[in-house]
Order: structure tokens, then sequence, then C-alpha cells
């Protein structure tokens, strides 16, 4: 039992140990979840100071250069002609999984400290919190694709109770909807699966493998298999890489989500409570954005740089659209949840452009958006516990009702906005960066891309410019006279969650290389496939 | 004289081959005795029965491990192979299962015949399953789908006292006379094209050869139609959703179960035979088939208000994913097929008992009686829950290694055949479909708040008991799918 197993499945211990505890201790659980987030936390800590850096441990498709690697067989089924059906339980880290890692550790740590403000039922919620966060955890941590897909599956089901039963108003639709566009795309992957696993070997023991790392590398595929870069072979006219690639592609899209597969994320985001509207912006969109960069980059390198001016291309739409429609939002959660898209779209810019600047910023942007969303998602639940309501022009002069609260609303609006010295600032510049070089370095995208796409922070800097202006400047003016009473500024709890958020942001502004110092030998590395 | 010396022999050495099939037969005469002579025999009836069921499955596994050669038995009648055997195993999972569910059902315990009769005409039907899988003959196909079919005819109007019940339980009749009418007819055909009806052995597929595409064609599709009806796939499902609502409800478990696995059973060992007739005919039929109960299936499914209505489509879809496989050679078919169908037995059985419960403790017949039960009863509504997730074929249930192990086997068909590529492309997106209804018993029973706190009537320990033990092992399979090891 390896140190990563302890990190996955210990929220899962703690939440069938809060299934088998009596009603009675109704009020521990939140304490119990919120204990085994700092846990997870402290470990995942540990594991970033102790994550050897250098090209000795690069990883991405060299599996001894992983690090904290488990293996162990798991699955062995005789299958016809599929051969034996090998499934390992293979975990391992590298310089794109412990950032976000420790992200999720993070951010699965604020979404506990929201969870106070469930009410209801919170036996079933606090279980299904921490099932989700070894789903997470364990989505992350995975090199084997069945276990990858079986973890990323994992996360649905609790996703799908958590938004449908402590949602608001429309949480039925918004559930049923999220699940649905998940499983769309994710049941096509499992067929990309399957072939995959027929291609690919084991060099050392030459069984089919759904080994993650070999599936990188060409050398594995058996010869005139359905992947084989040298078969050649079609399906629908197509080339069965190509169509492999889209489909993985479209799969993670949708997660992340990219424009035009965006629509169910208004929808979950709004009407899953606070907490899970957190761990949704801050998490799980990483999940998709990771799996584009593993596994349909990773696995279909060359596809991959062949579709770059598409791929490019839907990451300024989603930058731009996003944007605009954010501009047009009057619920702060929709806006905010809009500007997800946005910022969605710089990771995926920045990783089109296949420059190195551009995957350092697009990994960066996975982060400090990551606990930037979570901070943003955390600030709508402060007003909307405190009077239920959260449209932008019902609220105005907060500032002079919730000074310290008001502080916090700023920091985490301008280090959206890309402020120089916030995290942000750094993610997106380097992604436009490398979007602007690319034409240049290796001709995959043009330069209008990076310059239609800073268009896209101006008009960041517009929306979340204007809310501030409109709900928290001028004379205080609220819809109902007694909210005044209702809505004070912060609690201590509060504090704790939000003020480690809004120093993270400014030591990565400062210091972005934590993050750039782990990812640089994997980014190298990860360019040689397109080599 | 040497001919019937010969024969003579055959047939003593058949019979102690068929140890099975007497400990059936015995147990079905034993419990008619013991309902005709002893009264109050409800209890000693369900020992019995169970006892034969427990004696048969020795056997089988005596017969399976001790295996040698797959061997023609009766004179070319009966055939004994490693795979029949195991479809046999699965046959009995499925009427062990429903065996106890039968007593958990309050219609078949209401039942003023009292239930020894039906008890009966099960262990029949049980046989005529057994003789299916091994039938190495026409004649002898018929008969056995001609056993489960009047069985099961029986079972279905045991307690049919409403109007409805007996519409649905009429229909079925009818539906399923004309349709053995007309696989008798295709029999005939092939006896009168090709002058044999030995399932096994080359004088069938000789006879086809000599004949055009268009005689086969319409005889192979006439035999088919039996079939089709017994596994009830698109077009000759009318009859479903009608008797799975109608029937009750542990009837509904046997019925869309244990005779599929007797038909798959069948259509696996005599697949060389079908694929070897001219060209691509059976390959074909079986892509229209699977794709239309596929998307109808899962499509109707969507608008239906009644649990058990909602499954008999959600069945016709299973059996179209099943299908699937057939267009492969037998010998990838047998590992994919044998768990999809253990997987599949437990899922139904699993989901019926739960909506039994539900309709035994709350009287909620309909889907939307469902809200707000999550909470009153959770660990039925959870193990229910893990039914649907695994009918959709999601992990971490073994519904998603089921499904994972058929699309797995047919891929690598897929990039050679553009039609096995579409018959995927259908697969996956009638499975998000399904996602869809099979969400709206969890949507119902968590999601949604009921107006009124519902009163609980009676509830069955034993039935509950055995939900939970099969989403356990629902879930376990899921994580070690290993613990099932096929031959």
């Amino acid at each position: 039992m390896g140190i990563l197993s302890v990190l996955i499945f210990l929220p899962l211990v703690f939440g069938i140990l809060i299934l088998v505890l009596p009603k009675t201790w109704n009020y521990s659980y939140k304490y119990l979840a919120v204990a085994v987030s700092a846990i997870q936390l402290i470990i995942a800590t540990w594991l970033y100071f102790h994550f050897k850096t250098g090209s000795g441990y690069a990883g991405v498709n060299e599996l001894a250069q992983y690090q904290w690697v488990e293996k162990f067989s798991w699955i062995r089924l005789e299958v016809g002609d599929f051969g034996l059906l090998q499934v390992d339980y293979l975990l391992g880290v590298d310089g794109f999984s412990i950032g976000l890692i420790w992200l999720s550790a993070l951010v699965m740590l604020i979404a506990a400290l929201a969870s106070w403000e469930i009410k209801a039922n919170l036996k079933g919620y606090f279980a299904l919190f921490l099932l989700l966060d070894t789903a997470i955890i364990g989505v992350f941590c995975s090199l084997d694709l069945f276990l990858f897909y079986i973890f990323y599956e994992l996360m649905l089901l609790p996703l799908y109770f958590l938004i449908g039963m402590w949602g608001g108003v429309r949480r039925e639709y918004a559930a049923i909807k999220f699940f649905l566009y998940t499983l769309f795309g994710s049941i096509f992957m499992l067929l990309v699966i399957a072939g995959l696993y027929l291609s690919v070997t084991d060099p050392q023991t030459g069984n089919h493998t759904f080994n993650l790392v070999y599936a990188m590398n060409p050398a594995n595929y058996s010869v005139g298999s359905i992947f084989s870069s040298a078969a050649h072979l079609q399906i629908f006219g197509f080339s069965a890489r190509a169509i492999g690639f889209i489909i993985v592609f479209i799969a993670f899209a949708i997660k992340v989500p990219v424009f035009p597969f965006h629509t169910w994320l208004p929808d979950a985001h709004v009407e899953a409570p606070t907490p899970i509207s957190i761990i949704l912006a801050g998490i799980l969109l990483k999940v998709g954005a990771y799996g584009i960069i593993r596994i349909a980059y990773g696995i279909f390198p060359d596809v991959a740089s062949s579709l770059s001016w598409w791929m490019g291309l839907l990451g300024v739409i989603s930058i731009i659209y996003g944007a605009m429609i954010a501009l047009a939002q009057t619920d702060l959660k929709r806006l905010i949840a809009y500007s997800s898209v946005s910022h969605m779209g710089f990771v995926l810019l920045g990783l089109a452009s296949l420059t190195s600047e551009g995957i350092n910023g697009a990994m960066m942007q996975l982060i400090s958006h990551g606990f930037l969303s979570a901070m943003l998602f955390f600030i709508v639940g402060v007003i909307y516990t405190r009077v239920h309501d959260r449209d932008i022009y019902n609220f105005r002069g907060l500032a002079y009702q919730m000074p310290h609260f008001t502080g916090f609303v700023m920091i985490a609006f301008f280090a959206s906005l890309g402020l120089p010295g916030f995290s942000a600032f750094i993610a997106e510049a380097f992604s436009l960066i490398g979007a602007f070089s690319s034409q240049s370095l290796n001709g995959l995208l043009p330069r209008w891309m990076a310059m239609v796409a800073a268009v896209g922070i101006l008009l960041g800097a517009g929306y979340f410019l204007w809310t501030l202006q409109r709900m928290f400047f001028g004379n205080l003016r609220l819809k109902l006279e007694d909210w005044k009473a209702q809505l004070n500024d912060i609690s201590t709890r509060e504090w704790i969650a939000l003020t480690p958020l809004a120093l993270l942001t400014l030591i990565l502004g400062i210091m972005p290389f934590l993050v750039f110092d782990a990812l640089a030998s994997s980014v190298n590395q990860f360019l040689m496939l397109f080599k | 004289m040497q001919n019937i010396q010969q024969s003579t022999t055959d047939i003593l050495h058949s019979v102690s081959l068929l140890k099975p099939e007497w400990t059936l037969s015995l147990g079905f005469l034993l419990v008619i005795l013991l309902d005709l002579f002893i009264k109050k025999s409800r209890v000693l009836v369900l020992t019995v029965a169970l006892l034969t069921l427990l004696v048969t499955t020795a056997f089988l596994i005596i017969q399976i491990t001790h295996f040698g050669e797959s061997q023609l038995l009766f004179n070319g009648m009966f055939s004994l192979s490693k795979a029949g055997i195991q479809f046999k195993l699965l046959v009995l999972v499925a009427s062990a299962l429903s065996l106890i569910f039968f007593y958990q059902d309050h219609r078949l315990a209401e039942n003023p015949k009292g239930i020894n009769d039906f008890i009966s005409i099960f262990l029949a039907a049980v046989l005529g399953m057994f003789l299916l899988i091994s039938s190495a003959n026409l004649l002898m196909l018929y008969l056995s789908i001609e056993m489960i079919s009047l069985a099961s005819y029986l079972m279905v109007n045991y307690s049919a006292y409403q109007n409805k019940q007996a519409e649905a339980g009429m229909k079925y009749v009818l539906f399923g006379a004309v349709a053995s009418a007309i696989m008798l007819y295709g029999i005939s055909l092939i006896y009168g094209f090709t002058g044999s009806i030995d399932l096994y052995g080359t004088a069938l597929s000789d006879g086809f050869s000599h004949l055009g595409t268009n005689g086969t064609a319409l005889a192979i599709i006439l035999l088919m139609v039996g079939v089709g009806f017994k596994l009830s796939f698109v077009p000759f499902h009318f009859w479903t959703p009608d008797v799975y609502q109608e029937a009750p409800t542990s009837v509904t478990a046997f019925i869309s179960t244990a005779p599929k696995i007797a038909v798959f059973g069948l259509l696996f060992c005599i697949t060389p035979l079908l694929q070897s007739l001219s060209g691509d005919l059976f390959s074909q039929i079986i892509l229209i088939t699977a794709s239309a109960s596929m998307i109808l299936g899962n499509t109707i499914a969507i608008f239906q208000e009644n649990p058990k209505r909602m499954m008999a489509y959600s069945a016709i879809g299973h059996t179209g994913f099943m299908l699937m496989l057939f267009v492969l050679p037998q010998d990838q078919i047998l590992t994919a097929l044998s768990f999809y169908l253990l997987i599949y037995v437990l899922m139904n059985i699993g989901s019926f008992l739960a909506i039994n419960q539900l309709e035994l403790q709350f009287g909620a017949v309909q889907i939307s009686d469902y809200k707000g039960l999550g909470k009153q009863i959770p660990f039925i509504s959870v193990s229910l829950v893990i039914f649907m997730v695994a009918l959709t074929g999601l992990p971490p249930t073994a519904g998603f290694i089921a499904k994972f192990l058929i699309f797995s086997s047919l891929i690598q068909a897929a990039s050679t055949s553009l039609w096995i590529s579409i018959l995927l492309i259908v697969a996956a997106l009638t499975t998000v479909i399904s996602l869809f209804y099979y969400l709206k018993i969890p949507l119902n029973l968590f999601l949604k708040k009921s107006a009124v706190e519902l009163e609980e009537k009676q509830k069955s320990k034993i039935g509950i008991a055995l939900i939970l033990l099969i989403a356990t092992f629902i879930l376990v399979l899921g994580i070690w799918p290993v613990l099932i090891k096929f031959t």
C-alpha cells in the first residue's frame, strides 16, 4: 500500500465510517470531512515537497520516471479472441499530475469548509462528497486507462446526487443534463480505450495492456492493429487514429468545457450547492483538461499536432464567447460560470500552440483557475447563504456593509481578470506568448489567434469590474430592508477558507516557479512526443 | 439388426449422462405427487424444489469438471458440450433466484389454488430450457421451445384474475402460437430443402449449398421467428411490455432471464451452422435485429411510467446488445456472452425484487409513486440505484465490465467492417439514451420529494436480504470480475 493509495482511499474509508456512524452524530460529519481533507492536503503537500525534478524524473512517456509508482495486477480475464483482459492497478505521478493533485486536495478542503451551508440529510451528503474525493484523486493518479476510466466515471454518480439532491430550483434538470453530456462523451471514449487495448502491447510481457504510458510509444503498437500509426486503418474513410483522437478530445472537451460542448456548465454550476460548484469549477474542469493533455495529446500526438489549428480556434472561440455571455449575465453565479468557459479557453489555446511557454501557461492556468474559481464560487456562496439571492441588481454598495468580504472579492476579481502580480496573469500571459510565438516556432497557430484571445482578457476586465461597480460600490441599496441585518461580514470559518486562496494567488503570481519548476522537465518530455 | 443394437447401446450409454435432466424430471413428478397427497405441503414443496435445483447444480458441476469431449447422445438428438453445461448453470442461477422470489410474491401467495402447481410448472420449464440448450435436432428444438412456451403461458396466466392480466396472457399465448407455427413452417421448409434436421454435422449445410439464397433466407428467417419470439427482439417483441407489466413480478423476473439464457445458449451452439449458410445472411439478420432492438427498446423505455413496463423495454434493448456478439465467430463470443448473461440475470432479478418490495411495502406501482421513498427505505433504494447504474453499464458495477467485454470483443471487427462500426455506434448512443430512463428511478427515489408520507405495509425480510446480497455481488463483481471463471 503506497502513499498514493492512501491518498486515494482515505476519503472512501472515512465515507464508509460516516455511513455507519449513528444519526445522532450528525454534527460531527462535517468536521470529519474537513479533517480528512486536511490530512489529504498535508499528504499532498508532503508529496509536492518530495517531488523530484530534473530530466531523470520527467515522466510523461517513460514509466520508470514516474514517482511513487504502485503496480498490482488486478483483473485477469480470458476473453476469446480478445486475449487475456489484463488490467493493472497502476498509479504514478509526474510533473503534470503533482500540481493538480495538490490543487484537488486544497479545493476539497475549501469545499468541505463551504459545506456548512448544507443542512439536510448530512449523512448522505458527506458520504457522497468523500466518494467523489476518492474518484477525483484517483483520476489524477491512474496510469492505467481502465483504472482511469473507472475513476472518471465514478465521479459522475456522486455528482449527480450532490447536484440533484442538494441543488437549487432546477436541480433535477441540471443534474441529468450534466450526467448525459458527460456519458455521451465517455461511452465513445470507452470504445477507443478498447481499441487502444487491442493495439498496445506491454514491451516486457508481450501481453495487451491498458497501460497509458506504453500507449504513448508508437513502438508498442502491434502491427496492423486498429490504432497503429503504421497500419493506416480507415473507419468511414477517416484514419482510425484521427477518429480516436477526436472522440477522446470531445469526451474531455465536454468536461472542460470547450465551446460548443459547454451548455451543461451554466446549469450545473448554478444549480449545484456552493461546495459542489467549487468542486465543479475548481477540479472537474481540470480533469477534462488533464485528460486532453494526458490521453488525447499524449497518445495521439501525430493527430493532435495536425489538428492544432482547430484546437486553437476552439480555444479562441471559448475565450471570446464565454466572456461575451458573461457580460450579459445578471445572476452572479452564472456570470462566474461563464467566466470559467472563457478562462479554460486559454488552456486549450496554450496547449494547441505546442510550445513550452504555451503548455506551461496552460498548466499554470489550470492551477490558478482552480483555486480562483473556488474562491469566486465561495464568494457567491457567502452572499447566497445569507439572503438566498444572487441577482447582481439586487445589491448595491456592499462595500460599506461587508468591508472585509469586499476586500476578498476585490482580490478574487482582480486576480481573475489577469492583473499582474496575481497567478492568472502569469498563466494567461504565458498561454498568449505561446500562441503568439507558435507561428514562428512551429507554424501551428496563426498570430491572429493570440491577438483575438487578448481581447478576451479585456472583456474579462469588463465584466469583473462592472460587477464590482454594480454590487459593491455606490450607496448601500438592497432589494429588501431586512437583508441589511442578514448581510453580516464574513465569519471566522469563511476567513479560514478565503485567506489561503487569496494568499496563494499572490504567491503564485510573484513566485510562479513553484509551479513551473515541478513542470519543466515533464513539459519538455511532453514536447518530444510531437517532434 | 446391427443398427438397432448400435442405437440401443447408444441410448443406454446416453442415459447415464443425463443425470441433471433426470433430477429435474424427478423433482417435477415429486412436486405433483406431494401436492396431491399431502395437505399443507407449501414448505415441503419449496424444499423439494430447492433440493432439485441444488442436486442438478451438483451434477452439472461434476459433469463440467470431468468433461471429456463434446458428444451427441440419443442418436444425434441431444448434444453435450462444455459451453452448453455452462449455459445450464446460468439457467439454474436464474431459476434458483426466481424460486425464492416466487415465495415473496404476494400475487402468487394469495392465489386460491396455492403455489404448488405453479412450482411444478416451473420445474418443467427449467427442464425444457435444459433440453433446448442441448438440442441437436430441429424436432428436439421445436419440442423444447414449445415446452418452455407452454410452461411460461401457464406461469404468466397463473393468477390472471383481472381483465388486463388476462388480456396480456392471451396476447402472449396467441402471439406465441403464431410464432411457433411459423417456426414449424420454417423447420418443415428446411427439411424439405435439405432432407435433414440434424443441427450438427454437415447434412444441413450441404443441402443448403445446392439451394439459392432466397430459399435459404426464407427458411432461416422463419426459423429465427421462433427464436426471436422467445428472445423478444424486434420485431417480435410486441408481447413483452404487456406481459412483463401484468404478470406477477416474480414471474416477470423469471421469464425475462432464464428462457433468454436458454435461447442464447442454443443460438450459441448453432452459430457455426447458421454462419456457414449462404454467406452473410445470418450476420445481416443479427445486424438488423440487434440495432432495431437497441434503438426501439431504449427509446420507448423513456416514455414508460410503469417500472415493470420500463424494464420490459430495457430487456429488449439488452437483448439487442447481446445479439451484437453473434456477428463474430463462435469462439470469440462465449466469455463475453456468459458474463453478460450472468450479470443481466443478477441486475434484472435484483431490480424486479426491489420493484416488488416497493409495491409490497408502499403500494407503489408507478415510477412516480417512488417519490421521496429513498429516505424511508435507504437500503432497498440504494440497491435499486445500484441495479439501475449496472443496467446502464457504469463503473464500478459489474454491468460496466459486462458492457466493456462486449464492446472490446467487437472493436477489432469494427475496423474491418463498416456495418459493425455503425452497430457499435448505435450501441454506444443507446447506452446514453438508456441512462435517461434508468435514472428516472433514482430521480424519483432521492431527488423528488413526496407530497404525502406513505404508510408502510408488510415487508418481506428474505426479499430485502436477497436484494442486498445481489447488489453487493454486483459491486464486488464490478471490482473483481475474476471471481467468476468461464471456460
